[in-house]
């Protein structure tokens, strides 16, 4: 059990609905709702639509579950970094035991309804997917290794397969491509951020890569995680499931990702600033690099599913003629 | 012995408004239920009636 130190004074009662609201991450939801929903729409089964609405839904409710039971969790960091000293439970405006019995009741429900309107593969991958937020991310890897959000990124990648077995019961590679592409886009992502935010992690001691490993190590891993999901991100062209569309988003997007991570790879985001002012503004200048960098990630991850949701949800879906590895799948 | 508590006017409201949250939330999932009974009941009428 971890113990709040720095937390303000509990008010009992005072909570209200949108307190509870913000215990479920609705940011992070929007990316579990639409990711979620792109495995739906690009799986090759039939639902019907309102049940499909309504595993979204599901889906949902259960990413923002595990974000409650990390709040939970996490109360005590969240009371150390500027980033989030202002959530419900270290703000002192929610209890932690009432967001413990929140995220179970939420992690229940949307299992179970997932299970009624999809089918229980889907519903048992949901629940795994909030076990392994909590348990395996939240209170195994993220206080321990910097390692942490790559294996714990996984989490974040479960949705579209979730979608996917919403839709056929079952996943094919197509749907561990999705999963991997995610996967892959995590470290950047979360290392950009932790480079420009490397005292607030240091603050509240949580083991990010630029706090053990130094800024400088964090750029170059950044290059190349950067240059993974790049060039992941064009292989659904060849295996079918991204069409012309597609591909010439993942590549025009691609290539502005990588060309950022170059820009930070080549800043000196994140170092410990010398004494002097020149100094000081190199890093201020990496450090808006990373800023640039964390930006356009979550902008790179929407464009590529969009592109994926237009062409599937449209029906205007057509494998192109380079899609070699399509009768491999 | 039951201690008799005392609701600020801060406090009243807040309750106020968690319960309507609760109960807007339970009404929503016993819709929600139905609406999936429904629908798969629909499915698995069709389906038979094509087999």
């Amino acid at each position: 059990m971890t113990d709040l130190t720095n937390n303000q004074a509990v008010q009992p009662g005072v909570a209200l609905p949108s307190d509870f609201v913000a215990l479920l991450k609705p940011r992070v939801m929007s990316l579990v709702v639409f990711t979620a929903l792109v495995g739906l729409v690009a799986a090759p089964g039939v639902m019907h639509p309102v049940l499909a609405m309504i595993s979204i839904f599901a889906i949902a409710l259960g990413g923002g579950a595990a974000g409650a039971l990390n709040m939970w969790f996490d109360a005590d960091i969240d009371a150390k970094m500027q980033r989030t000293c202002r959530r419900p439970i270290p703000a002192g405006r929610i209890e932690r035991n009432d967001a413990l019995a929140f995220g179970l009741f939420l992690s229940f429900v949307s299992v179970l309804l997932l299970g009624a309107a999809a089918n229980y593969f889907a519903a048992l991958f949901l629940a795994f997917t909030i076990f392994f937020y909590v348990v395996i991310y939240s209170m195994g890897l993220k206080r321990r290794t910097p390692q942490n959000i790559v294996i714990g990124g996984a989490a974040g990648a479960f949705p579209p397969m979730i979608g996917w077995a919403a839709a056929t019961g079952s996943f094919d590679a197509n749907a561990l491509l999705l999963f991997a592409i995610i996967f892959l886009w995590t470290p950047p992502h979360f290392w950009a951020l932790a480079l420009y935010k490397r005292s607030d992690y240091a603050a509240a001691g949580i083991p990010m890569m630029p706090v053990v490993k130094g800024a400088a190590s964090t750029r170059v891993q950044i290059l190349v995680y950067a240059l993974l999901v790049t060039t992941l991100g064009v292989v659904p062209v060849f295996t079918g499931l991204g069409g012309a569309l597609y591909g010439a988003v993942s590549l025009l997007s691609g290539g502005l990702f990588l060309f950022l991570a170059v820009r930070v790879f080549l800043s000196r985001a994140g170092d410990d600033p010398g004494p002097g002012q020149a100094e000081l503004y190199q890093v201020k200048k990496g450090d808006r690099a990373a800023r640039d960098l964390f930006a356009f990630s979550i902008m790179y991850l929407f464009i590529l599913f969009g592109a994926l949701l237009v062409e599937h949800g449209t029906g205007n879906h057509s494998p192109l003629p380079i899609a070699f590895l399509q009768g491999l799948i | 012995m039951s201690e008799e508590l005392e609701l600020t006017p801060e406090q009243k409201k807040a309750r106020d408004q968690r319960s309507k949250a609760i109960g807007l939330g339970l009404l929503g999932f016993v819709i929600l239920v139905f609406v999936v009974t429904v629908f798969r009941k629909m499915q698995e009428m069709g389906l038979e009636s094509a087999g």
